[in-house]
């Protein structure tokens, strides 16, 4: 396990009579993925925004690789620590370039060092450097918008991120296709992340931990799978939904119930259209996840099921015995643990 | 690119200027024909074209400087969180006060006060144009948008730097505007000056006012009204060119 870098210890946040946030004490650890979640006006935002400051906390100290943050200038804190938020907030009278170098500068790169960063960043979250360098953010698209925020905020290489709905003003189809292209860069760049959100799925998508937020309290800090086989309370497993098993199944690959194809079985498919319709027999992607599996397997009227390469070559087969005893198995093993 | 823009424009609305003046003769002419029953009204025994103005433009060019100077610091300062509840409702009462006074009655006012000339009419300008500039100032910096100020507060931007790269930048457009509006404003009180003995176009205007001679009225308001005209096109242009390029584009559309 790795070390913590950011560590809330009894931070309270009171803006007259409420408690925007009350006496939060939670560790986040380096490399990590933490998602803040909880209805709006739970204190998620707040607490995103006393990392870097940009709210003091009323009691209680955030410390960061176990150093106090208000040791250090806010300024000079913040430049140390990546931002993105749901407007963006890129400068609209500053080129993209400018943008992303905005940090870089502020902390006393040279040019030609800011130059190449910049090139670096922009293909990173898949911009070509050549062809949006010069642009303005006007002449860009919101989800164009959003990379560049993303770039900007790893401009300085800074060891932690700090997201604050950063996908939220985005369509779905843009929005699922940043948080992809996020997970990607994660694994590149493996930085801290906080990152806030009201979408459960999303949640459940990007985090490593999920601190689930109520009434400025934190309600639970667990991993995905534990938030959804255990929700610690009613609150809980009404915020993570009725489906919440089904949302579980998307977090676990089809490899689980999975029977690899055997040397003269692969190839191309030809599963028996045992389904009633007559219609192709549906296929799962091996990327796929245990959920995309059942559906799959359900259309084809409980059937076995191919799971199909990029390529559309069998790698082998879903069969309804082996399906059902990992399904029956879930309670006993995820559930009781 | 932007200079030889800018140096241009400023050529042309200064020849257009000069190209008047040197017609002074042509224009007196035009204007006894017009009214020929007024054969001694021109010319004008209180000044040539040309001295009324280079009075004017010095009246128009040092008040808007002056404006400029004294506007902008004071719409930054009313706008800073530190000042920003004492000083709004005081600049938004100056606002309103001084939209309210007609500009005859600043200048009059002006009078007892500091006396007759140049001086008293151009603190008489300043204190009647100097509103558009702090209000425009104060506007402008107000409606920064907010997700950017936080970007940049969150990256580290210190608010000094906060000022310089972000919200004065997006403020140059409404900030000029304000300039403008002040200059042309300071074109007609200009012409009031001429009631309390600053010279310009405004001498010759009051005195056929004074003396019932159209076209002595005329000599002094065509070219005043020409001032404005060049002063609000030639502004219009700086506007145009000073805006930063990001600002003027128009915003992608999704889809």
């Amino acid at each position: 396990m790795s070390d913590p870098i950011i560590v809330f210890d009894g931070v309270t946040k009171q803006y007259g009579e409420k408690r925007a946030v009350d006496n939060l004490n939670l560790t986040i650890r380096e490399g990590e993925t933490c998602v803040l979640i909880g209805p709006s006006g739970c204190g998620k935002t707040t607490s995103l925004r006393m990392i870097n400051r940009l709210v003091e906390p009323s009691s209680g100290h955030i410390l960061i690789s176990g150093k106090p943050t208000d040791g250090v200038p806010a300024e000079q804190l913040r430049r140390q620590i990546g931002y993105v938020i749901q407007g963006v907030g890129l400068f609209e009278h500053m080129t993209v370039a400018q943008n992303v170098g905005i940090v870089p500068r502020l902390v006393g790169w040279p040019q030609h060092r800011i130059d190449a960063r910049v090139d670096e960043l922009l293909a990173l979250v898949g911009l070509d450097p050549a062809v949006n360098r010069n642009k303005y953010p006007r002449q860009l698209s919101g989800g164009e918008q959003q990379r560049v925020g993303v770039a900007r905020a790893l401009a300085a290489d800074p060891p932690i991120l700090l997201m604050d709905e950063p996908f939220g003003a985005l369509d779905p189809i843009t929005r699922e296709r940043l948080q992809d292209e996020l997970l990607r860069i994660q694994r590149v760049v493996r930085k801290t992340i906080v990152f806030v959100t009201h979408d459960i799925q999303e949640a459940l998508k990007l985090a490593d931990r999920i601190a689930i937020m109520r009434s400025g309290r934190l309600i639970q800090y667990d991993t995905p799978e534990a938030i959804l086989w255990r929700p610690a309370d009613e609150f809980v497993r009404e915020f993570v939904g009725n489906d919440r098993v089904i949302k579980a199944l998307g977090l676990i690959p089809v490899e689980r119930v999975m029977e690899p194809a055997s040397g003269n079985g692969s190839g191309r498919p030809g599963p028996a259209p045992t389904v009633a319709t007559g219609a192709t027999p549906a296929t799962v992607p091996a990327t796929a996840t245990l959920r995309d599996a059942l559906s799959a397997v359900i259309l084809n009227g409980l059937a076995d099921t191919a799971v199909v390469d990029g390529e559309g070559v069998v790698v082998g087969w879903i069969r309804r015995e082996q399906l059902l005893a990992t399904l029956a198995e879930f309670p006993v093993r995820e559930v009781a643990s | 690119m932007r200079i030889v823009r800018l140096v241009g424009s400023a050529a042309a609305a200064i020849i257009l200027l000069g190209v008047f003046f040197l017609l002074e003769d042509l224009h007196a002419r035009i204007l006894l024909a017009i009214w020929p029953q007024y054969p001694h009204a021109l010319p004008f025994q209180g000044g040539s074209m040309w001295q009324m103005g280079v009075r004017m433009v010095q009246l128009v060019l040092l008040s808007t400087l002056l404006c400029t100077a004294v506007g902008i610091p004071l719409g930054i300062v009313a706008t800073r969180p530190r000042f920003r509840e004492e000083w709004a409702p005081i600049v938004d009462s100056l606002v309103n006060a001084g939209q309210t006074i007609p500009s005859l009655a600043v200048v009059a006012l002006a009078l007892p006060l500091l006396g007759f000339g140049f001086v008293p009419a151009l603190v008489a300008m300043v204190l009647y144009g100097l509103l558009p500039v702090l209000r425009n100032t104060a506007v402008a910096l107000e409606s920064v948008d907010r997700a950017q100020l936080d970007a940049g507060r969150g990256m580290g931007m210190t608010p000094g730097q906060l000022l310089w790269m972000v919200e004065l930048p997006h403020s140059i457009p409404v900030v000029l505007a304000g300039i403008r509006t002040s200059a042309v404003l300071n074109v007609g009180v200009a012409t009031l000056a001429g009631l309390i003995g600053a010279g310009g176009f405004g001498a010759a205007i009051v005195h056929g006012i004074d003396l019932r001679v159209p076209p002595l009225v005329w000599y002094g308001a065509v070219p005043t009204a020409l001032l404005a005209v060049i002063l609000d096109f030639f502004l219009r242009r700086l506007e145009e060119i000073l805006t930063p390029k990001g600002l003027r584009l128009q915003a992608h559309r999704d889809g």
